[in-house]
């Protein structure tokens, strides 16, 4: 699911909304999302917070219907600074650097790659690799290393 | 009877899945993988059957509205790994009840 390799690093947002525009336009950019998808995943964002609290780092996983979706990808971001998203289920606080932003077309086929991504943020070494590579080549690479 | 377990998220398709799918496997290793109907869904649908007590044990990955919250565990802990253990243990419990 990161075939189309969409990685954005050290982007530069004032908050939640922008970083998730960033993200969204470049989905967008290369079809692999309709434009409808970028204000779905933004209000998706306020009334469903996507952000988790991983062991080493905050991370969100926006994402909206499949409804908006045109091909299953997953974008990954990388913020200069951290942005305020909320965790998902209790709403506390979540100081992201890294968002996967989720192109999800059906429910069951994406299981496995889901639960690898969950895995890969619960990995302290893979997340502080993914915070510190230099190009978007290197990020591939331990998403690879990782089985995305 | 089977108990129903649902698992709710914001979309239904995300982040429910990875929950549904480490409460299927930890159930089939208690051996209680029979014991369990699991279904999955979108909260919105579900606020009202839920509610109404339709479904015996409910987890959400998502806030869930006040009128609800105390019919329902936080999955939350399932997909970070922080105190999933104990997610786990008090699904299990409910199994048993």
């Amino acid at each position: 699911m990161f075939d189309e390799k969409v990685v954005l690093l050290d982007i530069n947002a004032k908050d939640s909304t922008e970083a998730l525009s960033l993200v969204a336009d470049k989905l967008i950019e290369k079809k692999i999302v309709k434009p409808s998808y970028k204000s779905a995943v933004i209000e998706r964002e306020k009334t469903f917070p996507t952000g988790l609290n991983a062991p080493s780092c905050g991370i969100a996983i926006p994402h909206t219907d499949a409804i908006h979706v045109n091909k299953a990808q997953i974008a990954i971001a990388r913020l200069a600074n951290p942005v305020k998203f909320l965790q998902m289920g209790d709403g506390a606080d979540v100081q992201a650097k890294l968002i996967f932003m989720l192109a999800l077309k059906e429910p069951h086929a994406q299981l496995e790659t889901l639960q690898k991504l969950m895995a890969l943020i619960q990995n302290d070494k893979a997340v502080s690799e993914l915070l510190s590579v230099k190009d978007s080549e290197n990020v591939i690479k331990v998403l690879t290393e990782n089985n995305l | 009877m089977a108990k129903s377990l649902m698992v709710v998220c914001g979309t239904g398709i995300a982040t429910s899945t990875v929950a549904t799918g480490k409460i299927k496997s930890y159930l089939e290793e208690q051996g209680l993988g029979s014991d369990v109907h699991l279904l999955q869904s979108k909260i919105a649908d579900e606020v009202s059957a839920i509610g109404n007590g339709e479904y015996d044990i409910v987890v959400s990955t998502t806030m869930v509205p006040s009128s609800i919250q105390d019919k329902v565990i936080n999955g939350v802990p399932l997909l970070t790994g922080i105190g999933a253990d104990k997610v786990l243990e008090e699904i299990k419990e409910q199994v048993e009840a």
